[in-house]
């Protein structure tokens, strides 16, 4: 009881932050998380819509694409890497 | 006749324990109360649940599989309620499992049900897995049940996703077992935090309550006891539900000591009301 009023005149005092706090910012971080997560299948689907758009303009090497998701802190990107061997010659 | 409603509401949470079973019992027997006809289907097939809730498992003949399976009719398999006037349950088979039934049949009983109730409730089971699935198809809207603790928020946020990815509406969520004194010593998040953790609408707060394990222990859902305040916040909810604008009630308690400081002290500027 005594202690209960402790805690609470610290948090009321801001000598200390509650535990609800540090729950919300977590859940922040790991719902971004959850959300940004691509099961194998969509990524190697968006990998390939996104070849398949490329060759349209310019030759690339299939084989070295790479597409990843890069996360820091709350953002999320999306990250490509697409060798380039030749642009082609006239509308495809 | 009064031309009925007949909305299919599915009751999820992707996590177990949290409240679905509860939630689902006392929206129906308060829907029911308010006047409307109203059918609660257990969809967790071999784990058999809302029977016990609602103090009926002794009235059971006929169950939700067997009724798919043709061994008896619609009515048979719909036990009336001996509380609420128009709530009728169709159970859970105990002894199948979640294969048991598909998408398409289950959607076809609802459909059946639709022109003569006001709302059909469907009690989903837990996890994110065929079950959940089959409670969604007949669905016209979904109500989320959370409880403030990280787990339950986390998997309340994938099955949120899934219910939009699905082609329902934004799901409406229902707070449960939420402790004002907690919040107000910043211990558990506030109605806000989950809120915008979730960015969702909600459509009730039931606070953590005793009442609930006694009202289960008899299988009398506490909608029906005045003096029950989750059983009050459930009939708040149902009113919400049938279309009335009922503001969200402050669970400040009086909490003695604490509470009187607080009040001396004035505001704080941070407090957040649950």
């Amino acid at each position: 009881m005594l202690d209960g009023i402790r805690r609470s005149l610290r948090r009321v005092l801001a000598l200390e932050s509650g535990s609800g706090q540090s729950a919300a910012q977590r859940l922040q971080l790991v719902l971004v998380q959850d959300r940004t997560t691509f099961p194998t299948e969509t990524l190697e689907a968006l990998k390939n819509d996104i070849v398949a758009a490329i060759s349209k303009y310019a030759m690339i090497d299939q084989s070295a694409i790479e597409v990843e998701v890069r996360r820091s802190g709350s953002s999320v990107t999306l990250v490509t890497n697409i060798p380039i061997r030749g642009s082609q010659r006239g509308p495809a | 006749m009064v031309a009925k409603k007949g909305l299919a509401l599915v009751v999820t949470s992707g996590k177990g324990g949290v409240g679905k079973t509860t939630t689902t019992a006392n929206l129906g027997a308060a829907l029911a109360l308010r006047g409307n006809s109203v059918v609660v289907i257990d969809a967790d097939i071999g784990l058999r649940n809302l029977d016990v809730v609602l103090g009926l498992e002794n009235r059971i003949v006929y169950d939700l599989v067997q009724l798919i399976e043709g061994h008896c009719e619609l009515h048979q398999a719909m036990i009336r309620d001996k509380s609420a006037p128009n709530l009728y349950l169709i159970p859970a088979a105990q002894t199948r499992d979640k294969t048991a039934i598909t998408a398409e049949q289950l959607t076809e009983v609802v459909d059946r049900l639709r022109p003569d109730h006001d709302y059909v409730l469907i009690d989903s089971p837990a996890g994110i897995e065929q079950g959940f699935k089959n409670s969604l198809a007949p669905a016209n809207l979904a109500i989320v049940v959370t409880t403030p603790e990280v787990s339950a928020i986390r998997d309340a946020d994938r099955v949120i996703g899934l219910i939009e990815a699905s082609g329902l509406p934004t799901p409406r969520l229902i707070l449960n077992r939420m402790r004002a004194s907690m919040v107000q010593q910043k211990d558990m998040m506030s109605t806000d935090d989950i809120l915008t953790l979730l960015s969702v609408q909600l459509v009730g707060i039931v606070p953590e309550d005793e009442s609930i394990i006694i009202s289960t222990n008899r299988g009398v859902p506490a909608v029906h006891d005045p003096k029950s305040n989750a059983g009050q916040a459930y009939l708040r909810v149902a009113a919400r539900i049938d279309g009335e604008d009922i503001p969200f009630v402050d669970l400040n308690e009086r909490s003695g000591l604490f509470h009187r400081l607080k009040k001396w002290l004035g505001p704080t500027g941070s407090e957040k009301n649950a």
